[in-house]
């Protein structure tokens, strides 16, 4: 919890927010690391709906890289509740191949300050919102995971679906063996889900309602070192941590405020000895002059601290965002090298670079993971179908599907 | 700062006066005397008018026209208003009845709310009459919108006045916000000189910022100084320096679609952002001759050679 910095407003949508569990133990867990506002007393009811444009007007004053609404809300914890679904697919992009996904939203905004972060300009409300209707939601991921539990026999041992594909060869056998499909869901869409983790203790709670159903996974998705309050679980096996990684010199000049390269491993290292299967999301890649040479270095020393049958799967995915994001990011963090290369505006309306550069980029570190992890499942996510059959040689099968 | 240009008295109609009309003929009958003497829809008021009785003008021009020094005579409306922020208000109403203001026009609004008036919504809500005008615009009448247009005070005027002239979105020049006032003067030169569609205007402004990035302020600069032929040298030659390999293919693929000599009523497609590999062939023909041109061309070896020379363009 080292790299965030106590919250300046702690607010709550409504007085009823205080009589859920989950406010009292966010509140208490916030004083235990220290980030509480400098003499806070109670949060402050907050109309949301002038929030958004208070924070933009208040971010025209302010310096870089505070001068946005999504910039300011990171610095005011919101507690509120979710009303509707907080578990969906995961909503994928348009013509792109999808691979299926669920996700549990119980946390928007983030702490951490990633250039490239998409949330920028998706987010309408700006604040860091925790949804504290825990039980709520957790009973909606139970519904979900019942309803696939049941589709058990769905998929046959040579149907080689997405589920197959990121276990596992010992998981693929096991849950071809009792003819379930396994089921991936996870936090870390409009959050990173570890960063905050410590603090809510969601991570934990959708451990424990997921380990009955054998065919689920629960991935939680981070640039974060928040393993330890996890290591205590009583099961392990269900769980993936799962690290978006980049090179060094990427995270240092991109990813603000996050874990370093190092820390992120030492995480999982530590996470691997605690029984937890691990995965790694080198996405998005971003070019640069050495790009081989550190995305080679960094692949290599994956591999050098970690055993590979902990490594579940591995992602490989693009530098992609909605134009609007370019003059932000530069508003922001001027000295970005993010947006140098030849990109065009794909169908699903998000900047990429140029297919041959992309394609050029997936391949090699692609080939380099199956030449040194044969045994882990590799995918692109929300790339088109030609660079899917240019890197992978041909297009995912069931479970996978064009959005 | 004010781009539109002045609102008459006629054009304003009967909401000219709104909301104050009642004020003038029960309490202030000297205002409205005065409102007569001068004859608002064309006045020539003298510039050192100095607001007396409550009655506030407000310039059509500009916010900042009462305290600098001005030609001795201004066209001004006569606005009745317990103090000029209202009268403000009042004015942004009812020009923006007259006709409906275009995004640029809110951005100038609020500059001027905030430079002139010090103005802070996020404290004290809306100004008076902006409700309404925010009704009236059929917009809703909160912060939100207002809070999205706030984000291009970084608009210069002449910039603003670009923007309001071709009635482009905002967004045209949102990137313009991180470059240096000289290089924004010069792009403005350029794309008037030019006389840039809002579409090459927005993807000219991202080469040109590409420009800045991979080669500095200063070679920009000479780079827009340089004398262009015509438009399409200008925009050819900052593409081939901001994204080499794009307009590396580009220029390949259109040299090969040009190659194909198309017969009559037949087109071919080939995705220009290179993401789809596929082209599109088309054919719609008026006569059976069309047709019968169209079979032999699809046959012809040398076409045949020609298309795969295109497809390897979207493959390298």
């Amino acid at each position: 919890m080292s790299s965030i910095s106590p919250f300046q407003r702690i607010t709550i949508s409504n007085s009823e927010i205080l009589d859920y569990p989950a406010t009292w133990r966010i509140l208490k867990n916030l004083g235990t690391y220290n980030l509480l506002p400098p003499h806070f007393e109670e949060p402050e009811i907050v109309d949301t709906h002038t929030m958004a444009p208070t924070l933009a007007f208040q971010a025209l004053k302010e310096s870089q890289p505070h001068n946005t609404a999504v910039a300011l809300g990171k610095r005011i914890l919101h507690l509120t509740t979710q009303k509707g679904l907080s578990v969906k697919a995961c909503p994928g992009t348009n013509h792109m191949v999808c691979c299926q996904y669920h996700v549990i939203n119980m946390i928007s905004n983030c702490p951490f300050d990633c250039s490239y972060c998409y949330l920028q300009t998706y987010l309408n409300q700006p604040m860091t919102t925790i949804y504290v209707n825990e039980e709520d939601i957790l009973s909606q991921v139970v519904s979900l995971c019942k309803t696939n539990q049941n589709l058990a026999g769905a998929f046959t041992a040579e149907g080689r679906t997405a589920g197959t594909r990121v276990g596992s060869a010992s998981d693929n056998a096991r849950c071809a063996g009792d003819k379930k499909q396994p089921f991936r869901i996870g936090t870390g869409e409009l959050s990173d889900s570890l960063a905050l983790d410590p603090i809510t203790e969601f991570s934990k709670k959708l451990a424990f309602a997921m380990a009955e159903f054998e065919n689920v996974r629960l991935e939680l998705k981070t640039k974060s070192k928040n393993v330890e309050h996890l290591l205590d679980l009583p099961r392990k096996d269900h769980v993936v941590i799962a690290w978006s990684i980049n090179p060094a010199e990427i995270i240092e000049r991109e990813e603000h405020k996050t874990a370093r390269f190092d820390e992120r491993l030492r995480a999982a290292v530590l996470a691997a000895k605690a029984g937890f299967h691990v995965a790694f999301h080198f996405d998005p890649m971003i070019y640069c002059e050495n790009w081989k040479e550190i995305y080679s270095s960094a692949l290599d020393e994956i591999i050098k601290q970690l055993p590979q049958e902990k490594i579940q799967w591995m992602t490989i995915g693009g530098l992609r965002y909605q134009p609007q994001l370019k003059p932000i990011a530069y508003k922001r963090y001027p000295q970005t090298t993010l947006f140098e290369k030849d990109s065009v505006l794909a169908e699903d309306g998000k900047v990429r670079y140029l297919r041959t550069i992309r394609t050029q980029m997936f391949q090699f570190l692609y080939q380099k993971i199956k030449k040194d992890l044969p045994q882990t499942y590799t995918y692109l996510c929300m790339e088109s179908k030609p660079v899917w059959e240019n890197v992978v040689g041909h297009l995912p099968e069931r479970s996978f599907s064009v959005s | 700062m004010w781009i539109r240009p002045s609102i008459s008295y006629v054009d304003a109609g009967d909401s000219f006066l709104w909301g104050i009309e009642s004020n003038i003929f029960s309490h202030s009958h000297s205002s409205l005397s005065r409102l007569h003497s001068v004859n608002v829809q064309a006045a020539n008021v003298p510039a050192d008018y100095a607001p007396d009785n409550k009655l506030w003008v407000w310039h059509p021009t500009g916010g900042t026209v009462l305290y600098e020094s001005l030609p001795e005579t201004i066209p001004v409306l006569c606005l009745q208003a317990p103090d000029e922020i209202s009268a403000y208000g009042l004015y942004l109403k009812t020009s923006f009845r007259s006709l409906e203001p275009i995004d640029v026009e809110w951005v100038v609004a609020l500059k001027v709310l905030q430079n002139r008036f010090l103005f802070d919504p996020t404290t004290k809500g809306l100004p008076p009459f902006w409700k309404e005008t925010l009704i009236q615009t059929r917009l809703e009448p909160h912060l939100g919108f207002l809070a999205q247009r706030a984000r291009y005070f970084f608009l210069s005027t002449q910039e603003c006045v670009h923007l309001y002239r071709k009635r482009w979105d905002l967004n045209i020049f949102e990137i313009l916000e991180t470059w240096p006032m000289n290089i924004r003067e010069k792009f403005l030169v350029v794309i008037q000189k030019w006389d840039l569609s809002a579409q090459q205007t927005k993807e000219d402004s991202y080469n040109l910022h590409l420009l800045i990035k991979k080669l500095g302020i200063k070679p920009t600069e000479t780079f827009l100084n340089n004398t262009f032929k015509n438009v399409e040298e200008f925009r050819t030659s900052l593409t081939r320096m901001a994204q080499p390999e794009l307009s590396k293919l580009s220029e390949l693929r259109i040299d090969k679609l040009r190659a194909l000599k198309l017969p009559p009523r037949t087109t071919v497609f080939g995705d220009p952002t290179f993401e789809k590999d596929a082209l599109k062939i088309t054919h719609t023909p008026r006569h059976v001759r069309d047709f019968e041109l169209f079979k032999d061309w699809v046959v012809d070896p040398v076409v045949i050679e020609k298309v795969k020379d295109l497809l390897e363009v979207y493959h390298q």
